[in-house]
């Protein structure tokens, strides 16, 4: 366990996102402006002393709405792609293990799936199921879904056909200690390099659904609405876009760091190089 | 013993007479789809196998890549199940075993793959690899596995200190060695060793086969050793089958083998075999085409169209295996004999 804290890639990847999790857990502490107070007095003032991230067009403090949207976006960024990953990298070893009818149905699933855009599917179950932040992680995480799919389902095809596979077996080893014990844990390094990806994609997914008006219903911005709030403004005034796109750039490149730390941790054949 | 009178051997026979494992009839069909057709193709890999295993022996199974030698081990060690024919285990019946009852026999049979590497799950530790059996067998406590492990492991010429290594940290040799250490465990009667060696350095692969001989002397196993390579085939087998296209073709002691080759297709392999010698004036048997095709197996003697004693008889009738006396059976319509 010590080894893990030798990798600079958790460290950096895993400080980013301690930080942002700091900072949106914190919220109230950091600031002593509400986030949704309209003052049209002093709407899009730059960084200064007062706010250090400026206002909006509505005269809103911008630090303010990001710590606080910071908490809608990485909630549903988490929870959506924990319930994609749990769902799909199941679904997926389950399916290249037993074959058969079971994963030719499965597969087809899957196909219809894919066929949509990702963000039309996100719109469409958000819409059948209505809106609410739990039904967010639904709406989100449910397209997310193929692609733990298929990469579990891939890398289990060809784990099952290796002979320690088949050692096990002839050691009268079952079906549950065969997926648990040798093919899911040799399935979840391939899965942390697609972790990243998807927890950025589910950021993006959040914010492109408030921008189309599909998010979140309660009055609490998200990353993705504050750059939305300031797309209009872009040229003229910056700020609100940039520093709420600063924050999800970053805590992607912190999802991603983190998720190839993981990676070469979790692979015997580095972490004991690393020794 | 009840078993005896379910396979109907006599009444008071002698366990030593008693074959460990006898195979009859025994047939698998795969089926694959040809190419990117939708079509299913059947083939036999493995066909009407007859062939009793004695228990204490060494019995060597050679032939070509894709004859069939590995699909008859997983039928043995029912890690397929056959299309038809059976298995008989210490003459308990194997085939149609539900999944429960077989596991008891599991122990008393295991199996050493060619690649050693891929045969150890990456993500274990050496010791982890040996207490795998222990735990899935059950009963042990902590102090008896420890034990076992460690005699297990100074038995292959494997030190403790490497207990907590991976099996990336091994050589090649150290790994097979684990690998037999781990199938040796919880000591079983028979032991498969499938191209054992065919990965391994010349040099290692020396080391392994007198660490196999000498662990089956002193564990009492019975080995069944399977190799394309007839000159290791030779060195540890009491008794060869050769296997061609999924069927015998002869079988006998290895040393009525070499002395009196009789199939044609096993002299063409023998003579594939380097001489060291390199005054020897043998000629090396050049097989006129390459292996047939499973999907569409030739008529009559599957060997035919490679063989240089075929005639029309070979191309329309299967030959039998029958015995040309001294326990030497041969499947061939002729008799030819090695080259003189
Ligand atoms: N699970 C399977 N499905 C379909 N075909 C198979 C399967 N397993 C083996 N075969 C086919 O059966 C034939 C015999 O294979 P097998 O592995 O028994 O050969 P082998 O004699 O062990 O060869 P090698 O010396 O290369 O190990 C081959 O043509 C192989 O492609
Ligand atoms: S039966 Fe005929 S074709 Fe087959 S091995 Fe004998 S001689 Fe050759
Ligand atoms: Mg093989």
């Amino acid at each position: 366990m010590r080894a893990i804290f030798r990798n600079k890639l958790i460290i950096i990847g895993g400080a980013i996102i301690l930080v942002m999790v700091f900072l949106v857990a914190f919220a109230p502490l950091l600031t002593s402006y509400d986030y949704g107070k309209v003052d049209l007095r002093n709407k899009q003032l730059p960084p200064g002393a007062g706010h250090i991230m400026g206002t909006d067009a509505y005269g809103r403090d911008v630090w303010t709405r990001i710590v606080y949207g910071g908490r809608i976006s990485l909630v549903v960024a988490i929870c959506s792609t924990a319930l994609a990953l749990v769902c799909g990298t199941l679904l997926g070893t389950l399916s290249g293990f037993v074959r058969g009818t079971f994963d030719f149905v499965l597969g087809r699933v899957i196909d219809v799936m894919m066929a949509f855009p990702m963000l039309l599917l996100s719109l469409i179950i958000g819409i059948v199921m209505g809106s609410s932040v739990r039904n967010m992680f639904f709406s989100i995480g449910i397209p997310i879904i193929p692609m733990f799919y298929r990469m579990s389902r891939a890398t289990t095809l060809s784990i099952r056909e290796r002979s320690f596979v088949a050692a096990a077996r002839s050691m009268g080893s079952g079906r549950f200690r065969l997926i648990f014990r040798h093919v899911l844990p040799n399935v979840l390094p391939h899965i942390l390099v697609i972790l990243s990806s998807a927890m950025g994609g589910a950021i993006l997914a959040e914010s492109s659904l408030g921008f189309l008006g599909y998010g979140i219903p309660i009055p609490t911005p998200s990353w993705g609405l504050i750059v939305n709030d300031g797309r209009n403004f872009m040229f003229t005034y910056p700020w609100t876009t940039a520093f709420a796109g600063a924050f999800i750039a970053l805590t992607i490149l912190g999802f991603n760091l983190l998720g190839d730390g993981l990676r070469d941790h979790m692979d015997p054949k580095i972490r004991t190089s690393m020794k | 013993m009840a078993t005896g009178i379910v396979t109907g051997a006599p009444a008071g026979a002698d366990m030593e007479d008693m074959p460990l494992v006898s195979m009859r009839g025994l047939t698998k069909k795969f089926s694959l789809r040809a190419g990117k057709s939708l079509r299913k193709v059947r083939f036999t890999a493995v066909k009407g196998i007859d062939l009793d295993i004695r228990k204490g022996e060494v019995f060597g199974l050679v032939g070509e890549s894709g004859c069939g030698k590995s699909t008859l081990a997983m039928l043995i060690l029912r890690l397929v199940s056959a299309s038809s024919g059976s298995v008989l285990f210490k003459g308990e019946e194997l085939t149609g075993l539900s999944y429960r009852k077989m596991l008891p026999l599991r122990k008393d049979m295991q199996v050493v793959f060619q690649d050693p590497y891929d045969s150890l799950d990456p993500r274990f530790s050496l010791e982890q690899i040996m207490a795998e059996p222990l735990a899935i067998r059950g009963g042990y406590s902590k102090s008896e596995r420890r034990g076992m492990i460690a005699d297990m492991l100074r038995e292959v010429g494997l030190g403790e200190e490497l207990l907590s290594r991976y099996p990336h940290q091994l050589s090649g040799g150290q790994r097979q060695r684990l690998c037999i250490a781990r199938s040796l465990i919880l000591s079983p009667e028979f032991l498969v060793c499938d191209e054992a060696v065919a990965s391994l350095d010349v040099s290692v692969q020396a080391q392994i086969l007198n660490l196999l001989l000498d662990l089956k002397e002193e564990l009492g196993l019975t080995y069944l050793f399977i190799s394309h390579n007839l000159a290791v085939v030779k060195f540890v087998s009491d008794r060869i089958g050769v296997m061609y296209f999924g069927s015998l073709v002869e079988l006998a002691e290895t040393e009525e083998l070499f002395r009196n080759v009789k199939h044609p297709y096993t002299s063409a392999l023998l003579s594939a075999v380097p001489d060291p010698d390199p005054t020897s004036t043998k000629q090396r048997e050049i097989l006129r085409s390459g292996v047939p095709s499973l999907m569409s197996p030739p008529g009559g003697c599957a060997f035919h169209p490679r063989c240089r004693h075929a005639d029309e008889r070979c191309a329309r009738e299967e030959p039998q295996l029958r015995d040309t006396g001294n326990s030497h059976f041969v499947a061939c319509h002729k008799d030819v004999g090695g080259p003189a």
